[in-house]
């Protein structure tokens, strides 16, 4: 994997002087504050404020969330023509894909960690359970992690970031619709298995309630695998289409 | 003007892509509708459409077909295809694997996903397969999945010995029906040899605020299931316990059967006729609003059942015919006085105070929890009792060996009306001084002979206990299941305690604290992160 730490600094370093990087960060974070304080408000006197309420609400912005950081990482490149120039470059295709992905997934880190200073707050005030929130966080940032790399896919497939964007949010949607699949499919065995395809299958009765499968850890780190891999032949496939 | 030519140009090129693209979509749908449905109609039409879109590409364009098939792209297409399939396939494996492990790591700081160890010490005794039945529609399939981690703690920790089966009740309604089951239902039962469902013991599950203790203590239930029968006497015109309607028995005769108890009818005049005995497998007989008052010879029956620790739940109304079932200083209401303490007195509860539509339709306005009951609780959920008669409790000078008490309580203003033909004749009472009975008194009372262990449970109403009044009232429906398991003796072996959850409530903030706190998550944190965007763009652009 070679040129994955190169990459990796180019794409953290794009991030942080992009003001569109920060506008996404600002507009979240004014969600999750208002999140926060709407739960507080809602929990005086009749319930503990609930740990997971930024987490689960991530769950749920990551289908628009992730394709806007990931639309760009390699349709741009494409459509400006540098892809050419990256792929000359002395760095495997594998690092190429891992160390752009690395970036966004750092990025997506560094706005989780913000987020979790209002965790630090509520110690402040009231005597919320750490553990379950930091089982919240643990999910959201591995869930994170798998939206992103289905971003990555769809960022190699075309040079148009709004397509990229539209059709990894699209597929996220399906990822995100699993608690809901019942809904639509009335076979109850089929909707459990389209359930555990789905990521909030793996997140909303698990992580959210404070509660680490080791399944979920594999099937999260194995959809990063399975899309970044994918990743990388699509980007593999310049070389001989 | 001229006319503009709008002739469509159809060559074999795009005869030959039209096919190749109706073979690759019927292709899919054919595959994902044999995935989905299996053989039909509409799967075997896609795989032809397919077949025939194969054959107008290959034919129409044969170079591209066949560069498709061996050229570069394919060669390469197909391995990057497959390998995607096989770390898939990897992915996949490991993953079913590591879930067979059901390797589950609970980090709420108070273990509420985790079995206490009085959990684990009941799961040790599990000798014999049980099996966990939940019903799920897909209408309620997130329900399945937050109970099936649950449930799922069970089977792990008895290393199978208990199993979780999901039935659709939508997709197998004659199962659903032969369990009595509706979208959402858990069942527990013990699994015969061959696999099946053991029908004789088969219970349903609660469903509370408390998911340990209601399975915790349904397989407790379980483990001491066909051991314990309640009998119903049905002489004397009593109520029918299989009656379905608003004024029958059934909820509750169902109720003690969920409960993992045996119910059967007996004949008390039947019985006292040959000088027979209670069954010796009673653990309590239910007398539940006997029309006419028992013999002499039925007593008999009676007593020699309590000297031998029985247990009598007696459900005693107000009666207007010539000889009332416990009338006041009859013989059966004397037994119960000289014996036990404890007796009916001939007067109707009125309640100014604590009542429904009418006066006679009276509330439990206190009650006194230790012995028979700790679940009852007037204040959060109140009884209610249909025109109910006064029991009397000889706290003072009890039989020797006999400990009694009262259980539930009127309101201080209640009085008991005395006058019963006028209450029967024309629905109409006052209070009399010195002749009606005064306020706070007394609706359900108990006694223990500490001696022979025999006990009784008298409640001056069985209307409580019907169809109609056990499902509105919460609070009749746990006043009778735990006078029932009080006269079983049941309480120390299905009451179990579950894991504590330490939940510490929230206070609301002060105003200048949560403007503050608004202030900093809301404006402050973002802003500082859009600030920074900026100073750093601003900086980028002079450069």
């Amino acid at each position: 994997m070679a040129g994955v730490f190169t990459v990796f600094q180019r794409e953290i370093g794009s991030y942080f002087s992009s003001l569109y990087a920060y506008l996404i960060a600002f507009a979240l974070l004014v969600i999750m504050g208002i999140l926060f304080i709407t739960d507080l408000d809602n929990a005086a006197g009749q319930r503990p404020p609930d740990p997971s309420v930024i987490p689960t609400f991530l769950s749920f912005a990551m289908i628009f969330f992730a394709p806007l950081l990931t639309m760009r990482l390699l349709a741009e490149e494409k459509r400006e023509g540098t892809l050419e120039l990256l792929l000359t470059a002395p760095a495997s295709d594998t690092g190429i894909v891992v160390g752009k992905f690395l970036g966004a997934w750092t990025y997506y880190t560094l706005i989780l960690a913000i987020s979790f200073l209002y965790q630090l707050i509520l110690m402040g005030i009231a005597q919320p359970d750490l553990a379950r929130a930091i089982a919240a966080y643990i999910g959201i940032w591995l869930y994170g992690g798998a939206c992103m790399s289905v971003g990555m896919v769809f960022s190699a497939i075309t040079e148009n970031q709004i397509v990229a964007a539209f059709l990894a949010s699209a597929m996220l949607f399906l990822f995100w619709i699993g608690d809901r699949v019942g809904q639509v499919v009335t076979n109850i065995e089929v909707a459990q298995v389209l359930r555990e395809l789905t990521l909030q299958g793996h997140f909303s009765t698990s992580f959210a309630y404070g509660l680490l499968h080791a399944e979920d850890v594999v099937y999260f780190a194995g959809i990063i695998v399975v899309m970044l891999f994918i990743t990388v032949r699509l980007v593999e496939s310049n070389r001989w289409r | 003007m001229r006319q503009q030519n709008s002739d469509v140009v159809i060559t074999r090129q795009r005869v030959g892509q039209i096919g190749s693209y109706a073979f690759g979509l019927a292709l899919l749908i054919g595959v994902l509708g044999l995935v989905w449905t299996g053989w039909s109609t509409p799967v075997i039409i896609a795989f032809l459409v397919a077949a025939v879109g194969l054959a107008t590409w290959a034919t129409f364009t044969p170079r591209d077909f066949a560069a498709f098939i061996t050229g570069r792209q394919a060669r390469y297409g197909t391995i990057a295809f497959f390998s995607v399939i096989l770390l898939s396939g990897i992915v996949a494996m490991t993953y079913l694997l590591v879930r067979e492990r059901a390797l589950t790591f609970d980090l709420t700081m108070s273990e509420e996903f985790t079995l206490s160890p009085e959990t684990k010490d009941m799961l040790r005794r599990v000798t014999r397969p049980v099996q966990i039945t939940g019903f799920y529609s897909s209408q309620n399939l997130l329900l399945r999945a937050i109970d099936d981690q649950f449930f799922r703690l069970y089977e792990t920790e008895t290393n199978g010995l208990i199993r979780r089966v999901y039935i659709d009740p939508d997709e197998a309604p004659a199962v659903a029906a032969s369990f009595g089951a509706t979208d959402g239902s858990v069942y527990i039962s013990y699994v015969n040899d061959d696999g099946s469902v053991d029908t004789a013991t088969l219970a349903r599950v609660p469903r509370s605020d408390s998911q340990e203790r209601d399975m915790t203590e349904a397989i407790l239930r379980l483990q001491i299931a066909g051991t314990v029968t309640v009998y119903f006497d049905t002489s004397h015109s009593a109520r029918d316990p299989l009656d379905t309607s608003p004024e029958g028995l059934s909820g509750i005769h169902a109720g003690i059967q969920e409960s993992g108890l045996i119910t059967a009818p007996l004949d008390m005049t039947t019985l006292g006729e040959a000088n027979g005995d209670v069954p010796a497998d009673a653990a309590a007989v239910l007398l539940v609003r006997p029309l006419t008052d028992y013999s002499e010879a039925e007593i008999a029956v009676m007593d020699r059942y309590l000297d031998r620790g029985g247990g009598l739940f007696i459900m005693a109304d107000v009666l207007f015919n010539d000889d009332p079932f416990l009338k006041q200083d009859g013989a059966f209401d004397q037994y119960l006085w000289v014996n036990f303490g404890i007796r009916a007195l001939d007067a109707a509860i009125v309640d100014p105070v604590a009542s429904d539509r009418s006066a006679l339709d009276v509330y439990s306005a206190a009650a006194f929890t230790g012995t028979v009951t700790d679940r009852f609780d007037p204040q959060t959920d109140p009884a209610l009792f249909r025109l109910a008669r006064v029991i009397e409790v000889n706290l003072e000078s009890a039989p020797a060996n006999v400990a009694n008490g009262k259980l539930v309580l009127t309101s201080e203003l209640a009085y008991g009306e005395t006058n019963l033909p006028q209450l029967g004749q024309t629905n109409t009472f006052a209070f009399d001084d010195g002749v009606d009975l005064r306020g706070p008194l007394t609706i359900a009372g108990w006694s223990w002979d500490q001696t022979t262990n025999g006990r009784v449970l008298l409640i001056g109403d069985s209307d409580f206990v019907s169809n109609g009044m056990v499902e509105q009232y919460l609070g009749n429906g746990i006043l009778f299941t735990d006078g029932v398991v009080w006269l079983t003796d049941l309480n120390d072996e299905i009451t179990f305690q579950p894991q504590t959850i330490g939940v510490v409530p929230f206070f609301p903030l002060d105003q200048p604290t949560r403007s503050a706190l608004l202030f900093g998550v809301i404006f402050l944190v973002p802003g500082l992160v859009l600030a920074a965007g900026i100073v750093i763009s601003a900086r980028r652009a002079r450069q």
